[in-house]
């Protein structure tokens, strides 16, 4: 059964994300061919142009992966369609889990779309050298090369998408209890998990600093950060990310368990 | 063929009369096989259980009968069949010169009604 | 042991009472009607049969089990609501139907469909919500469920269609099978029913077989309804 929620729950998601990354990509492809046409001034202009479009789409392509996520769980369990979700033959925590993987695969897609696009944009030799001569210290000392830290960062970002999300949920399922302003308490229990959520995180990357100058010098120095630091916020981010993922999905979960009340 | 019930009345008493005239009338032949309860049933546009019901008390009556398996069957005994056609045909009269004397016609005018009527018109 | 059973079934929503302390059982093989006027509770009855409620106490059990997936495969329910997504085809709906419920009968729905002129080609987001209900009522009536839940199923539909609902009802529900019936159209549906239920206020007002009800009263259940709930 999961299998077969999962596939609707992904084609109503991906309906539209896909066009946006569809978008990006062509546009970082237009990105590579105008900034590679030399001496041109209207070439340089387009290729700002179409680099800005390609920005702009692949935000667009985060922002309607949380949204349409979001959009989905409300729609199919709490507003007309839950008469018949609630009414197949398939658990609560099912129905949640196929929400919960349909967020997973649509940040690591999303990244995974970004990553690809910056690529195609930016990729050059000169340009890796400069991210190198910033990155290598760290490179070395880690035995990880750059494109290993890109990676580590891109979870890091993968997993901060999923927490995003999840958090929604357990806001949509939690507001959604009451019998009241369902909506606005969905938002505001969101929004003030994730405030307090980020807080305690930065309460855990400052008491990590405590031990650790390195990663201290990431919060209290304006200059140039410590690519050292970075790596190792970044270890630790991805620890700390995975341990919220997993309690948020806990918590949504218990809390559906509980039964629903639709309007 | 459409069928109105009189929802004053318990429903299956009204089947047991519907199917009684279906009996009597020859529609039901006698020791012919009967619809099952649910073909009944949608034919009539009512719920099997109460056309089950009704089938129930034409059996009492005895107007049809159950061959183990087999299903129902209009009863072979045409005495019982001429006696509920009797009956039938009497209340029916008694309706009829009712409703004349309700509207003031005597029983004499009545007759007369019928005749000059019936013989024009046929049975309807 | 008992289709349905609901057990001192209360439901609140915030301060205000719902359901009161609803004891009632619900057999096999019968058509019931849950008849009461809007806003009395029928709805909400309903709802807590099929898991889209949470009780404030009490308890439902279908087939001795409190509602979840064994009681969501026997039972098949028609909402109110239109609760399709909006931008599927008809032949699409139909095979999500066939995925989930394995009691899903496609021949049936497919001929059902032909009888009501339904396109299979067509999206939800073209029909009007009147072709939406027909399209939910046979997608219903195409289960072999045990039990029928059937909320305002004749609501707003023109008397020619009534006429086909209420066939396909009859002609449709599984043998042995139960249907309840919410309805506040009583007249147009009397005559196929074996119980009737009575709710007012959150309350079970009177439960009777309808035609020992009839005889008692001398009356149609419409009207007996209408004499106790006079307005």
């Amino acid at each position: 059964m999961l299998g077969k929620l999962l596939k609707y729950d992904l084609k109503f998601v991906y309906k539209v994300v896909v066009v946006f990354y569809i978008l990006a990509f062509i546009f970082s492809l237009l990105t590579r061919l105008f900034f590679s046409i030399e001496n041109s001034l209207l070439f340089t202009v387009l290729g700002q142009i179409v680099n800005g479009a390609m920005i702009s789409m692949l935000i667009s392509s985060l922002i309607n992966s949380l949204m349409r996520s979001w959009v989905r769980l409300i729609n199919n369990v709490y507003k007309d369609e839950s008469y018949l979700t609630h009414t197949l033959p398939v658990e609560k925590k099912t129905i949640y889990l196929s929400k919960v993987l349909t967020a997973i695969i649509c940040s690591f897609t999303t990244v995974v779309v970004a990553l690809l696009c910056v690529f195609i944009s930016y990729y050059s030799k000169e340009n890796m050298d400069v991210l190198k001569t910033f990155l290598k210290l760290t490179a070395e000392s880690y035995d990880i090369t750059v494109i290993g830290l890109l990676f580590t960062i891109s979870i890091v970002i993968f997993l901060e998408i999923l927490f995003i999300i999840l958090i929604g949920y357990v806001g949509i399922i939690v507001g959604h209890q009451s019998n009241k302003n369902k909506m606005l308490k969905s938002v505001i229990l969101g929004i003030g998990l994730y405030l307090a959520t980020s807080t305690l995180t930065l309460g855990i990357v400052y008491i990590i600093g405590l031990f650790n100058e390195k990663v201290m010098n990431v919060i209290n120095t304006t200059e140039i950060v410590n690519a050292d630091a970075i790596k190792y916020v970044m270890i630790a981010g991805i620890a700390i990310y995975v341990i919220y993922n997993i309690i948020y999905y806990i918590i949504g979960k218990k809390q559906l368990e509980k039964g629903v009340n639709v309007d | 063929m459409e069928y109105n019930f009189d929802n004053e009345r318990p429903i299956y008493i009204q089947l047991v009369e519907l199917i009684r005239i279906k009996i009597v009338s020859g529609e039901f032949q006698r020791g012919q096989k009967i619809p099952s309860v649910r073909e009944l049933a949608f034919m009539m546009k009512v719920n099997p259980n109460t056309m089950q019901k009704a089938l129930v008390e034409l059996e009492d009556e005895k107007l049809i009968y159950t061959e183990r398996t087999n299903g129902k069957y209009v009863t072979e005994d045409e005495k019982l069949i001429e006696k509920v056609k009797d009956e039938l045909a009497k209340e029916k009269v008694k309706n009829y010169i009712n409703s004349m004397n309700s509207i003031g016609i005597s029983f004499d005018e009545a007759v007369k009604y019928l005749q000059e009527l019936g013989g024009k018109n046929g049975i309807s | 042991m008992e289709l349905v059973e609901c057990k001192n079934l209360c439901k609140k929503f915030d301060e205000k009472q719902i359901l009161e302390n609803i004891n009632l059982t619900i057999p096999k093989g019968k058509i019931i009607g849950l008849l009461g006027k809007n806003g009395t509770g029928k709805t909400t009855l309903i709802k807590l049969i099929n898991d889209l409620l949470t009780p404030t106490s009490g308890e439902v059990l279908i087939n001795g089990n409190k509602p979840g997936v064994e009681s969501k495969k026997i039972i098949s329910y028609l909402p109110e609501r239109t609760y399709l997504e909006k931008n599927m085809k008809v032949s699409q709906v139909i095979t999500f139907f066939e995925e989930f419920y394995d009691n899903f009968n496609k021949e049936r729905a497919i001929k059902l469909l032909k009888d009501l002129n339904l396109e299979l080609d067509q999206k939800i987001s073209q029909m009007s919500k009147g072709m939406q209900e027909k399209l939910q009522l046979i997608l219903v009536m195409s289960r072999d469920a045990e039990l029928y839940i059937l909320d305002e199923p004749l609501g707003g539909v023109d008397p020619a269609t009534r006429d086909y609902i209420l066939d396909t009802i009859l002609t449709n529900f599984n043998d042995g099978a139960s249907v309840i019936i919410s309805t506040h159209l009583i007249a147009d549906i009397e005559r196929i029913l074996d119980e009737v239920i009575f709710i007012d206020n959150g309350k079970i007002y009177l439960t009777s077989p309808a035609d020992e009800l009839r005889s008692k009263e001398n009356a149609s259940i419409d009207e007996i309804f209408r004499r106790c709930f006079k307005c």
